[in-house]
């Protein structure tokens, strides 16, 4: 554990890191929500993380939708930062063999509903899906295929099926003010910077 | 602390399945690459570099002037082939050019596939490799280089200069990786 701390600051993937604005409007409030939240490229991954650690500590179970990183990679890091795995079902679009989920080939209406089927799955009141990242699908797929992915996802917080559902779309600080992320963004409830104390839009 | 001895502190924790940007002045990129191969042969057992900036031959000597142990280490060149058709070494092979992505990427795999033990990857620079490619396409065959090396629990370096780097496109490689190293 001390290599790990070392390394990914494992202290940081505790929840320090994570400012109040992202505590006080996600974490600590049974609520439905779209928010958009921006991530220090250089901290990327532990950040992100560290938003898991945070909900999953505040009761939530959720859907990690992972683009950048193979399931085995982001398992075994959760595992390392003490975040129970049993709350999360990651699907793997990184290195998915099977084509509807993988990044270069993914159908957006089978990519949701597995996402709607491992939600299903997971006991509980409190329910995220995390999509991460934005900007990574945006390497293979069209801005537009992207929007409407986002657009699908936002609808699911509505569906009968779930009363305390927070959909997270995660992007890069630096890549924020792409065309297509601005127009996400304008779907969300907020945009939250994870580091900077107190930005919230 | 020299610059050198800095990398050598950063990198000392990580661990080996670790995928790393090194940021660097152009002054200092050399003796950082050296210094980089250098703790990478000695903590693996053998790895690939993809040089994009120097040529084989050139590499070879400074590896061995600098005390590297050249059996462990496969060089792919990327830019030197035309003139070594006749060069024939087994720690050697020569890409058309930094814009053969795909030839590359097979090779890269073939590596990951035949080489045993601990191995690493490392790819010098990308700037050089950003001049010969469309930053998208480059991103791209990044995050499939990555993902194969997690996937393979491979652990690798990736250089770059500083503030050379289009903001975007450094950002989009800088999330993929595990941790980022600036050395001035």
């Amino acid at each position: 554990m001390l290599k790990t701390d070392k390394y990914y600051g494992g202290s940081e993937a505790k929840n320090h890191l994570i400012n109040d604005s992202f505590t006080n409007n996600i974490c600590k409030n049974n609520r439905s929500g779209t928010f958009l939240l921006e991530l220090p490229s250089d901290k990327y991954f532990v950040t992100s993380s560290a938003s898991v650690k945070c909900l999953t500590e505040k009761g939530y179970k959720g859907v990690y939708v992972s683009f950048q990183r193979p399931f085995e990679n982001i398992y075994n890091l959760f595992d390392k930062y003490e975040i129970n795995n049993d709350n999360v079902v990651i699907i793997d679009c990184a290195n998915s063999k099977e084509d509807f989920v993988n990044i270069s080939s993914f159908d957006n209406d089978k990519l949701c509903k597995k996402i709607i089927d491992s939600l299903k799955g997971l006991k509980g009141e409190k329910k995220f899906v995390f999509i991460d990242s934005l900007t990574t699908i945006a390497l293979y797929k069209k801005e537009s295929e992207i929007k409407k992915l986002a657009k699908t996802l936002i609808e699911l917080k509505n569906s009968k099926h779930f009363d305390n559902l927070l959909i997270l779309f995660n992007v890069s600080e630096e890549l924020s003010s792409k065309r297509f992320v601005k127009d996400i963004s304008s779907y969300a409830d907020a945009v939250i910077n994870v580091l900077k104390p107190g930005v919230c839009t | 602390m020299t610059d050198i001895e800095k990398l050598e502190s950063e990198l000392k924790d990580l661990p080996e399945d670790s995928i790393v940007l090194i940021e660097t002045s152009a002054d200092n990129v050399f003796q950082v690459t050296l210094a980089a191969v250098k703790i990478l042969t000695d903590r693996n057992d053998s790895g690939m570099v993809i040089s994009a900036s120097r040529p084989y031959a050139n590499l070879l000597t400074n590896y061995k002037r600098n005390n590297i142990d050249t059996k462990k280490v496969f060089i792919m060149d990327l830019i030197s082939k035309n003139h070594n058709a006749d060069i024939v070494a087994e720690n050697v092979m020569f890409v058309k050019n930094a814009s053969s992505l795909t030839d590359i990427s097979l090779s890269i795999n073939d590596y990951l596939k035949k080489m045993e033990g601990k191995r690493f990857l490392f790819i010098d620079s990308i700037n050089t490799m950003l001049i010969h490619n469309e930053s998208i396409v480059f991103a791209r065959f990044l995050h499939s280089i990555l993902t194969r090396m997690r996937i393979n629990g491979v652990g690798g370096l990736l250089i770059s200069l500083t503030d050379k780097t289009n903001r975007e496109v450094r950002a989009e490689i800088a999330q993929l990786c595990d941790k980022v190293i600036k050395i001035e």
